[in-house]
């Protein structure tokens, strides 16, 4: 029998990372971490383990499950933001002032579509805790494309977009699928949900103006005149504040590769404000994820405190699939 | 740049799929399928012919940043991709059906399916309470009921003259299916314009 074939891997093993690739994520995660530390990050190591109703609740991964010898259910860690929240909620109700904080560690999600696959994600995280969110987030994405930029040497496009636009017509259509359908920019779905409210034709028209938008803004606003008048007042200002704050936000930055975005969704659930998206042309997933998540601390804090970071997906920036 | 790939399902849905996007102007009037050839290329895409069930992967995956392909195939597999048009052809039902005048299988505890889309059957059958065994085909599906294999089928049906033909009658509709044109994310985001203009091309009435 060939060698090759008795020496293969396991079908559905995790990715073995030889000497050769865990010395590129070594020196990638170094890297990145020094940018981290230069502004002021300072690193933490949040438990691998945790209870599953810690990473259930919040995003739309499936965990891996395990038990303890006394029968307790235990979840692998699937995504640290939800567990830095849960540490964190607790100090900031005895007032320790502004946190500057980063991970570099490893999460395991299991992807499975049509056939098993099971992943080990190297991530590199930061997270700012107590900062006015306008702040946050002018520190954070600029910091976020240095480390694509200066590490990965990658071309990349920012998509800048607030929750609280879905969340505000969510509300309005009483529709708790338009999350998911937004997400995957499901233009004839999102069509059905608009025609409950206005005629199949216009409904037709905004929902594709809405999900695949053109690219300036000044496009976008000229031609939203046309619709406007289709939802109530109320909803409308309340969305045009939200897509101006937005606007505002993307013409401060200097990186000419932001696009804002009118509609945008997460598959995590804990984005409760701005929310940011980086895709690389060779990666078909965004590499980097972030925004703010007020709704997240609150539930563990003591006081109504902003919380705003971004995690940055190191594996498949190096190629580990 | 590079022009847009975009990926067809090689049989009856790419000959509805050139004939409407000749019909846009997007695809020049004289344009034809070559029997052998896999890929073609017009002034505005690179066309790429695979099989109806793998549009889906190859846009997923980057492959092809557009493609044509059926509701059906959308529900069933679940691609990761944008789901930009609905487009007017490709219309068929995934149905269940069952051989002519026999409703005998109603009565057993355990109902033997054969389909080739599992996934939508199961959770069809799980919705009502029923208790099914599956068993996945990957074609001539109407031949099953006749050889002891299943007790019934949940196959698309367009005109419903096949099943005719073969002695089955058609129960219950499980989905009404359409073409759609469908988006890589990525591909999106860095063609937005291009892609944009195609969209509004085939959108226009």
């Amino acid at each position: 029998m060939d060698s090759n074939f008795r020496r293969r891997r396991p079908a559905y093993g995790f990715p073995f990372l030889d000497v050769q690739t865990t010395a590129i994520l070594e020196e990638k995660s170094r890297l990145a971490q020094s940018i981290l530390q230069r502004s002021g990050y300072r690193r933490i190591m949040p438990p691998a383990l945790d209870f599953p109703e810690t990473f259930s609740v919040y995003q739309g991964y499936e965990s891996f499950r395990l038990r303890d010898g006394l029968g307790e259910d235990l979840a692998l860690r699937s995504d640290v933001t939800v567990q830095v929240m849960k540490a964190m909620g607790n100090l900031f109700g005895k007032d320790q002032g502004i946190q500057k904080i980063y991970y570099a560690l490893s999460v395991y999600r299991d992807i499975r579509k049509n056939y098993p696959s099971l992943r080990e994600i190297w991530q590199i995280g930061a997270e700012n805790l107590g900062e006015m969110p306008e702040k946050s987030m002018r520190e954070l994405l600029p910091l976020a494309t240095e480390i694509l930029r200066q590490v990965f040497k990658a071309s990349y496009t920012i998509l800048l977009g607030d929750i609280r636009v879905l969340l505000s017509l969510e509300k309005f259509f009483g529709e708790r699928s338009l999350r998911s359908v937004v997400y995957r920019r499901n233009a004839p779905q999102f069509k059905d949900i608009l025609a409950q409210k206005m005629e199949e034709k216009k409904a037709q028209h905004l929902s594709l103006f809405l999900l695949y938008p053109p690219q300036s803004a000044q496009e976008f606003f000229s031609l939203w005149e046309e619709y406007r008048s289709s939802f109530p007042q109320e909803l409308v200002f309340q969305i045009e504040g939200y897509w101006q704050k937005l606007h505002e936000l993307c013409a401060e930055f200097p990186d000419e590769n932001i696009k804002w975005e009118p509609l945008l969704s997460s598959p995590t659930l804990y984005y409760s404000g701005w929310f940011f998206e980086i895709y690389i042309p060779t990666l078909r997933e965004p590499p980097v994820r972030g925004g703010e998540y007020k709704e997240l601390l609150r539930k563990y804090s003591e006081k109504d405190l902003p919380a705003c970071g971004f995690a940055l997906d190191l594996s498949s920036l190096c190629g580990i699939r | 740049m590079r022009s847009l790939r975009l990926a067809l399902p090689k049989g009856r849905l790419s000959d509805e799929a050139i004939a409407y996007l000749q019909e846009k102007g997007i695809v020049a009037k004289d344009f034809r399928f070559d029997e052998r050839r896999l890929i073609y290329q017009t002034s505005q895409l690179e066309i790429l012919m695979v099989r109806a069930r793998d549009v889906g992967q190859y846009v997923e995956s980057q492959a092809a940043d557009l493609g044509i392909v059926g509701e059906d195939m959308l529900q069933e597999y679940g691609f990761d991709v944008f789901v930009a048009l609905c487009l007017p052809f490709g219309y068929c039902r995934l149905s269940v059906a069952h051989k002519k005048d026999d409703k005998s299988w109603l009565n057993l505890p355990t109902i033997r399916v054969a389909t080739k889309y599992p996934k939508l059957a199961s959770r069809y059958f799980f919705e009502r309470g029923l208790y099914v065994q599956i068993y996945e085909l990957y074609g001539s599906v109407e031949l099953a009921p006749h050889t002891g294999l299943c007790d019934i089928i949940v196959d698309l049906v367009s005109t419903g003259q096949t099943l005719k033909a073969h002695g089955l009658q058609e129960e219950e509709t499980i989905l009404h299916s359409s073409a759609r044109l469908i988006i890589n994310p990525t591909s999106f985001f860095f063609q937005r314009e291009a892609i944009r203009s195609l969209l509004d091309a085939l959108n226009s009435s």
